[in-house]
């Protein structure tokens, strides 16, 4: 267990948070897709993704408010819920170079709920969707509206790696929770997002959720900060590389460098994941 | 808890639920509380995204969720503790909207003319009360005519404020087009340089909310 390596009384932690963490990795263990999780701590513990600061941090404040008694991904859920802003995008900033365009893939419904605010919210999205293939609605349609949220972490590919169908797209980053609607591209510089891209790392990967499974910590020891790469659900294997980055709001100065595209439709639910195969290959 | 996401087999469940137990699963996913049915969310999946599509799933025949969904929404409009849980009050606006819950309207309604909700924004930055509005504007598309009569007032108020102005004006002109250049001049009163840069989206927009307008089926079978 690599966590016991980081929870030690020479990195600030009492004899009672190295108790409490200790049964909390062990709780993590009770099934497969637990025990990814566990692994994804394990990993972050080894690797210099995120401040060690940070992780100590969240850590101790995981040993606060865990008993063996409860869940131990509540526990995940409460501390992130209570310290947003401390534990918002943590990982350490990546060098990458400004003018690399990233990619960010939504469903139709999402980009017009939350970037078309100058329209009502239909009961069917047909003619929106055609709206976007014939290029009626457009990235200048988003002036006014933000990039993501202030409290989650926005997940971006490079844009240069952008599969030709929608189920392709969704299985390659693993957007698990996506199995119908259609899927549009949200394509923009790096040099657009405030503070830069950063390294994905395990809190990001539970900040919607603790029990958001589909997110696998990079394993080399000891490397970082580095980008991810998000799980292939098709195969169970690393899928292509990805980054997170905090929201901003998008304005008249910067619209002209988004350009929205039209995946296509999302023809079948998303695969089984296979913890076993992931858990070897990755 | 279902760990591992099997979504036909949640559909399922959710489309068997009772009343008061689908109540409860809707007001614990909308304000993100974790429940004993549903998984957790994806990356960047909305609370409410599991419903709309265990609805379209249906094809749209769960009439016990648009039942559901209309009554939170005018026990949400009327409570003042709402106010304290925006993200959840916003989703279930929209849920309502993509469904066809007709009978949210006036719940809905509550929400924007609600002094406390003014100013207060979902976690994308959107205002809480344009979010309503907007989530109103789709769901009177679908009502019948004169419906709009009983809502007219909201949109007129509502091109005072500038962040209401886009989606008030697309309404008004699309319910109303015969006055369009009265509410065009008065909102270029109100707001000039707003007007100004709507323009030349404006007809578009219109054109999109006649485009949904396809009135009196679903408010006969919702209510």
């Amino acid at each position: 267990m690599s966590i016991g390596t980081f929870v030690t009384p020479a990195n600030g932690f009492s004899s009672r948070e190295i108790a409490v963490l200790t049964q909390w990795c062990a709780d993590l263990g009770s099934d497969d897709a637990l025990k990814l999780i566990q692994r994804n701590f394990d990993r972050e513990c080894l690797r210099k993704d995120i401040p060690s600061v940070t992780l100590r941090d969240f850590l101790r404040d995981v040993a606060a408010g865990y008993s063996g008694s409860s869940d131990p991904l509540d526990v995940i859920d409460q501390v992130l819920r209570n310290n947003r802003p401390a534990y918002a995008v943590p990982g350490s900033r990546l060098a990458a170079a400004s003018n690399l365009n990233v990619s960010r893939v939504v469903r139709a419904d999402q980009l017009l709920k939350h970037h078309f605010l100058k329209l009502p919210v239909p009961t069917n999205l047909k003619n929106f969707v055609s709206g976007l293939q014939n290029g009626t609605f457009v990235a200048s349609d988003m002036v006014g509206s933000q990039m993501g949220r202030a409290d989650l972490p926005i997940w971006v590919c490079r844009a240069d790696i952008l599969p030709t169908t929608a189920d392709t797209c969704r299985d390659e980053r693993g957007l698990k929770h996506i199995d119908r609607g259609h899927l549009i591209e949200l394509n923009y510089p790096v040099r657009l997002t405030p503070k830069g891209l950063h390294a994905p790392t395990t809190l990001d990967g539970c900040a919607n959720s603790a029990d958001n499974w589909i997110f696998a910590k990079r394993g080399v020891t000891g490397g970082g900060p580095d980008w991810g790469h998000t799980v292939n659900l098709a195969t169970s294997k690393p899928g292509v590389d990805e980054a997170v980055h905090n929201s901003f709001t998008i304005d008249a100065s910067n619209v002209g460098k988004i350009t929205l595209k039209y995946i296509g439709p999302i023809t079948c639910s998303a695969p089984s994941i296979d913890f076993t195969n992931l858990q070897s290959s990755i | 808890m279902i760990s591992e996401r099997d979504t036909e087999k949640i559909f399922h469940e959710l489309s068997q639920l009772k009343d008061s137990d689908l109540e409860r699963e809707v007001r614990a996913r909308l304000l993100r509380r974790r429940s004993t049915l549903l998984f957790g969310w994806g990356r960047d999946e909305d609370p409410c995204d599991v419903f709309v599509d265990a609805f379209e799933g249906r094809n749209g025949d769960w009439p016990l969720l648009l039942r559901v969904c209309a009554s939170l929404a005018l026990e949400w409009g009327k409570s003042v503790e709402s106010v304290a849980f925006p993200e959840g009050v916003g989703e279930l606006h929209y849920l309502c909207a993509r469904i066809g819950a007709l009978d949210a309207r006036p719940g809905i309604a509550d929400t924007i003319v609600r002094v406390d909700f003014r100013g207060v924004l979902l976690p994308s930055g959107e205002g809480v009360q344009l979010r309503a509005l907007r989530s109103l504007a789709g769901l009177l598309a679908i009502s019948r005519a004169e419906e709009f009569a009983r809502y007219i007032g909201l949109y007129e108020e509502a091109l005072t404020t500038p962040q209401h102005l886009p989606i008030s004006l697309v309404t008004l002109l699309a319910f109303r087009p015969r006055r369009r250049d009265m509410y065009v001049e008065r909102a270029q009163k109100y707001w000039p340089a707003h007007v100004e840069a709507l323009l030349p989206t404006l007809d578009r927009d219109v054109e999109f909310l006649k485009s949904l307008m396809r009135p009196t089926e679903l408010e006969t079978s919702s209510s």
